[in-house]
């Protein structure tokens, strides 16, 4: 599946989870991922036509983003803040 | 650790005069080569790059030697620390440029080295002639890096035993104030337990390098062993990391920690115990920080697996 040119899912799924960024939806996705909240994912997800899963919004929710967000900017160096993964 | 100790208030004195000291002769004898200077050091160290040499988490370049001989002189220790200085800009500008990591700044300044390396040498000049043994340190701890950071940036990502045997060396130079102080002071004889230190913090230090920056040195090119890991198992490095690959160098930099600690420990210095603890102690606390992190990315992870593998229930016509 191609979304906006990227592979979906693995692209997707390295783009939330590493932190590495070359594309205007992986940014947004990264920026909900590592500096803004649950919701954020959530909401960039349904702008980009995915259907909110009835567990999904909970299950993120449940995440602990803080902790997340310190990884993505502990293993990225060259990016130590959000505002610079923003395309 | 006494906080009184680290960083000791004679060798920040020193880093910031000398650093001055250095800046203004730039500029007096060549100042394009000192603008363009200051531009590259502020980008890379920051806008107070003197006080980079001076905190926690960096390579503790400029205590090495007054650790090592804490009856070093002030004349003695200042022109170790102008050596000191300009030695690691020298090799940070040709290391930047060799590894691509930033635009290629440092392509441009490359003629900036051959001043930096010369005010790296002059302070030993100074101390020692030309026939003094200190000069066989010099020559076979600068070639033994040179060596080590060619054959590593040739060899590709390494496996652990090749690390060991050169990236980990890359550091291994740091010998030479070291042995400067210890001539100075009369005891060359401890220089093998303290080069037996330097190259074990060298891996400890190099791999913490590597750990860290597994990502942009995967961007770049540059060989990791971290990603040299990964790529072994033929696997995706970044689902590796997350599954095996952070315990797998948090057990490594430990191992590391633990034999640089052993030696240190050899060199009757109460001052790098101190210092190795407290920032070792800092590493670990990171590292467990980061353990939670790493346990949400792979929740978040399995999350959106299970969201893919249902794209016709999920994903809007």
């Amino acid at each position: 599946m191609q979304a906006e040119g990227m592979e979906y899912p693995s692209e997707y799924h390295r783009m939330v989870v590493t932190g590495l960024v070359d594309h205007q939806w992986a940014a947004r996705l990264q920026r909900a991922a590592t500096g803004v909240s649950e919701e954020g994912v959530a909401e960039v997800l349904a702008e980009h036509g995915f259907r909110s899963h009835p567990d999904l919004e909970a299950a993120l929710a449940q995440l602990d983003w803080s902790a997340i967000r310190a990884v993505a900017q502990a293993f990225n160096p060259e990016y130590p803040l959000p505002e610079a993964l923003i395309c | 650790m006494n906080r009184r100790t680290f960083p000791r208030a004679e060798v920040v004195a020193a880093v910031r005069t000398h650093w001055r000291s250095l800046s203004s002769d730039a500029h007096r004898r060549a100042p394009t080569l000192a603008r363009e200077l200051d531009r590259w050091v502020e980008k890379v160290l920051g806008p107070r790059p003197e006080a980079a040499f001076t905190t926690l988490d960096s390579y503790p370049l400029v205590h090495l030697p007054i650790w090592a001989a804490p009856g070093l002189t002030p004349e003695v220790l200042a022109l170790l620390v102008r050596s000191t200085i300009s030695g690691y800009l020298y090799v940070r500008l040709v290391d930047n440029a060799f590894d691509a990591d930033t635009d290629g700044a440092e392509l441009r300044l490359l003629p900036a080295a051959s001043y930096l390396h010369t005010e790296f040498q002059l302070p030993y000049q100074q101390l020692y002639p030309f026939d003094h043994p200190f000069w066989d340190t010099f020559r076979s701890a600068w070639t033994r890096a040179a060596e080590a950071t060619l054959a590593d940036r040739l060899s590709g990502n390494p496996d652990v035993d090749r690390f060991e045997l050169a990236a980990a060396r890359k550091t291994t130079s740091a010998i030479i104030p070291v042995a400067a102080a210890l001539y100075a002071v009369g005891e060359p004889c401890r220089m093998p337990a303290w080069g037996r230190f330097v190259d074990a913090f060298g891996c400890w230090h190099q791999l913490e390098n590597d750990f860290f920056g597994w990502r942009k040195d995967q961007r770049h090119g540059n060989p990791n062993l971290v990603l040299g890991e990964a790529l072994r198992g033929g696997v995706d490095p970044d689902g590796w990391f997350l599954d095996e690959g952070f315990e797998w160098g948090a057990e490594l930099l430990s191992r590391y920690a633990a034999e640089a600690a052993t030696h240190a420990s050899s060199l009757d210095c109460p001052e790098l115990v101190s210092y190795l603890e407290t920032r070792l102690s800092a590493h670990r606390a990171r590292l467990d920080s980061l353990r939670k992190g790493i346990s949400e990315q792979i929740r978040l992870r399995r999350l959106l697996a299970t969201l893919a593998g249902r794209p016709g229930d999920l994903r809007s016509q």
